[in-house]
């Protein structure tokens, strides 16, 4: 999503004074109420006049929702702008929840129009968790930032070593070694959950910090000096690592509820086309 | 010795510079360290890495303890090294070259592996973006969306319209629960079930073709008739003009696929929907409106006999201060046969108690009862005789004609075989079986003597003392008459009501027949007794009672709605021609 800064992700919300809260609260209300009042025989389900209503609202809604992904691709198309359809994208959907559960009359089972509202509730759970990463990461990543981008971080990590080589210069091989493998092996983000969790269990740096900070009792004179200044700027830098990985963990964030919502949207597409044709194939 | 040491750097273009350097030493060392003669810096080398010295067979390499090299391609802690060696020190690379004159040995140091640029490793270590760990959105798109395809739709599809053969509508049920039994455990297109089937439907759940049988098509009711051949109306469609009723589908009220529960409508407002104002639905309609058994729900009004003689019967409400009256043309008080002393019974010393079920004995369905009759119910007590010399002989019960010939027949039996014990009979009658023949004389004597005793005895039993207890009876002329009985085996016939669900009630609860002198006493309860424990469908403080648990819908007297499927299908082929 190219959106940015905290400034818009507040403003979707309250985008047109939650016009499109309050169409889908006017929404819904009209849904509930209509339930409410409704009493089919045998009880209610899909396949009442209501159920048929609030069904093709329902579908509706979904090719919409969905089509937001293809709208939000194109700049400038269209009467509404990508603000509303964002905003009408965020609190139709939760509509979309409760209307589509409506439709249902509380009859699940083990079928394809039960996966469907399985699936929906997928999109639309993922959406929210994704809404929510989008109103509270960016301010942590901005402060956990400090006005640096991720290549600034880099650079400085990276800028570290020589200072780090050059400390541990006179020191004895062990350490020679270990200082080696900070530099080459280090690394930020990883697979996928590497750079969700934020953290390197296996850091050379931090392993390096580590073992050069318990032999340091050991070395005396100039050499203790020089593992005493070693031990301050692995310090330094396992510090700028862990900041670099929260931001990598950040970023992460921002993208990893699209795994699921674009995923499960294809798959509720298909099971909802196969749900529409089957009711009618087996009237 | 004095060497030479050529310290090597390979510009970008291609171009080598070198800086010499010539040292005096007793071998040459070789590390990071700083008292090494050749100080090889930078990390990824030792301390100390090893020595070049000479020896009596020529040069050699001597790595430093617990470390190796490689020389000449091979990894070795040490060995022989002559001019044109390679030796390997972490990104060194050591060549031993031919010493110019005066110089002891020669060597050319050069950084051949230079380490990585610490930025340059750290970014190509790094993935610091999703869309580079491998998984794809697009891949995970693609992978539902073929999945769920093929097996929510094209496998059912394949399943049921590629692979079954097409059989012949079932004709009867069990035939159906056996082609029911598919090859598979499971069909393809349970998937596609809109939820789980009526339980008495379970047996057909996994074949779907049994009722849907052609696609985009609502199952329509010849499916439904297939077994349900004797469902038959609600209401008469020749008396009635109420298509709603006489042409819906069964499936606008059988619901299939809603659970579990039973398939039969038992919402009490389906049936007010009409019932609340019956008129409106069908003007020419006789019965009362009704909406709720608790609240709103007319006086029972059973068919009552108003006059056995003429069959006639009506329809009259249990109105207190008006009950209706019965006329069966039998006396019968239950107060005196439920009387607490007993009632006497001939052969038996002690008078024996009655109590309802004496007499009124469930049927074997335990709904209703089996009906009462003098044989069964009343001769062990009233016993039909006439002649006090033998008790035991009693006439048939039910026809005058054959009781009188029954008599008759005693007598005359008696008057010629003789030997009767009989009081007031002539010497004739009373001689001794077995001796001389009677003249024709002596039998008309005889034969006169049985008509008189016939006669005396008829006149006795069609009294009020044994048959006109019980019944009517009517002189005309010579002739007797017996009014004809007509007694109520179904009060209301439209209500089912199970005796055997309310065992644990004493009769008289709600048949107050210790009370009733006189068998045109309807003891029947009225709605008031039924509603002390049965409410309406919502009662919360009664028993919730929907109109289906006395009312059927489908009523038995009505025509079968399998005539109705039958002359829609002909006049759709009609249409369709």
């Amino acid at each position: 999503m190219k959106l940015a800064g905290v400034s818009i992700h507040k403003s979707i919300i309250e985008y047109r004074g939650f016009f499109y809260l309050k169409l889908a609260a006017g929404l819904v209300l009209l849904s509930v109420a209509a339930y409410w009042v409704h009493q089919p025989l045998a009880g209610p389900n899909g396949g009442t006049w209501l159920g048929y209503t609030l069904g093709t609202i329902g579908a509706l809604l979904i090719v919409w929702l969905a089509w937001f992904g293809i709208r939000k691709r194109r700049y400038g198309v269209g009467r509404l702008l990508l603000e509303d359809w964002l905003s009408g994208h965020i609190y139709l959907g939760v509509a979309l929840l409760i209307i589509a559960t409506l439709h249902s009359g509380f009859q699940f089972g083990w079928n394809v129009h039960t996966l469907a509202y399985v699936l929906m509730v997928g999109v639309i759970v993922s959406g929210a968790f994704g809404l929510l990463v989008y109103l509270r990461v960016p301010a942590l990543r901005t402060e956990n930032r400090q006005n640096m981008s991720l290549d600034d971080m880099m650079a400085l990590i990276a800028g570290l070593s020589k200072e780090i080589y050059q400390a541990a210069s006179t020191l004895d091989d062990e350490v020679g070694q270990l200082v080696q493998e900070a530099d080459q092996r280090t690394r930020i983000g990883g697979g996928f959950w590497r750079q969700l969790s934020g953290t390197d269990p296996h850091c050379a740096t931090t392993r390096a910090l580590n073992k050069v900070r318990a032999r340091a009792e050991q070395f005396s004179g100039a050499d203790a000096d020089a593992a005493r200044q070693l031990v301050t700027l692995l310090a330094r830098k396992v510090e700028l690592l862990a900041r670099a990985r929260r931001d990598v963990r950040h970023h992460a964030l921002l993208k990893v509820w699209l795994y699921f919502h674009v995923p499960m949207t294809v798959g509720l597409i298909a099971a909802l086309l196969i749900h529409i044709f089957v009711v009618f194939l087996y009237w | 010795m004095e060497v030479l040491v050529s310290y090597l750097t390979r510009k970008r273009d291609g171009a080598v510079a070198s800086r010499n350097e010539v040292l005096t030493c007793e071998a040459l060392s070789l590390g990071r360290s700083t008292d090494s003669e050749v100080e090889l810096s930078g990390p990824g080398v030792l301390l100390h890495e090893g020595v070049i010295d000479r020896r009596p067979g020529g040069l050699f390499f001597q790595a430093a303890t617990r470390t190796s090299a490689i020389i000449d391609g091979k990894v070795a802690r040490n060995g022989p090294i002559g001019i044109g060696s390679h030796v390997k020190l972490g990104p060194y690379e050591i060549v031993v070259l031919n010493p110019p004159d005066g110089k002891d040995l020669a060597v050319s140091v050069e950084l051949v592996q230079p380490m990585e640029d610490s930025l340059e490793s750290l970014r190509r270590l790094s993935v610091t973006d999703l869309d580079r760990t491998g998984i794809s959105k697009r891949a995970f798109a693609w992978a539902s969306l073929i999945v769920i395809l093929a097996l929510f739709l094209a496998w059912p599809i394949f399943d049921r319209y590629g692979m079954r053969e097409e059989t012949a509508a079932p004709a009867s049920v069990s035939n159906l629960a056996k082609t029911s039994q598919l090859s598979w455990p499971m069909s393809g297109d349970i998937v596609w079930t809109s939820g789980e089937i009526s339980g008495s439907h379970k047996f057909i759940a996994n074949n779907c073709a049994v009722c849907h049988e052609r696609p985009f098509v609502k199952v329509q009711d010849n499916v439904c008739v297939t077994c349900h051949e004797s469902v038959r109306h609600h209401v008469s469609p020749e008396r009635f003009d109420l298509p709603q009723l006489t042409m819906a589908l069964c499936q606008s009220c059988h619901k299939e696929h809603a659970g579990p529960t039973h398939i039969v409508l038992s919402e009490q407002t389906f049936c007010g929907s009409c019932h609340g104002n019956i008129k409106s639905i069908a003007a020419a309609s006789e019965i009362l409106n009704a909406t709720d058994f608790g609240k709103d729900h007319p006086q029972f009004r059973p068919i009552v006999i108003t006059d056995a003689s003429t069959f006639a019967m009506d329809r009259l409400p249990l109105e207190p201060g008006k009950w209706p009256v019965e006329k069966s043309n039998l006396a019968f008080p239950h107060k005196k046969h439920l009387v607490a002393s007993g009632v006497i019974v001939p052969g038996e010393k002690d008078r024996r108690v009655l109590e309802c079920v004496d007499c009124h004995r469930l049927d074997a369905g335990g709904v209703g009862f089996r009906p009462t009759s003098m044989m069964t119910d009343c001769s062990s007590c009233h016993w039909l005789n006439f002649e006090y010399t033998a008790p035991q002989r009693v006439v048939p019960h039910g026809s005058i004609e054959n009781a009188m010939l029954t008599i008759k027949e005693f007598y005359s039996d008696l008057a010629l075989r003789g030997g009767a014990e009989i009081e007031d009979a002539p010497a004739l009658v009373r001689r001794r079986p077995g001796t001389a023949p009677l003249t024709p004389e002596q039998r008309l004597e005889a034969l006169a003597w049985a008509e008189r005793k016939t006669k005396q005895a008829g006149d006795r039993l069609f009294s009020k003392q044994v048959c006109g207890a019980c019944h009517e009876i009517q002189q005309h002329g010579d002739a007797l008459t017996i009014a004809p009985v007509l007694l109520s085996t179904l009060w209301m016939p439209k209500a089912k009501f199970n005796h055997s669900k309310h065992a644990t009630a004493p009769c008289t609860d709600c048949h107050n027949a210790p009370a009733s002198e006189t068998s045109a006493d309807v003891l029947l309860p009225s709605v008031q007794v039924c509603q002390v424990c049965h409410g309406g469908e919502a009662a919360s403080t009664r028993v919730p009672s929907t109109c289906i648990m006395c009312h059927d819908f489908h009523l038995e007297f009505q025509e079968v709605m399998r005539e109705k499927v039958v002359r829609s299908g002909a006049s759709a082929r009609e249409r369709s021609r």
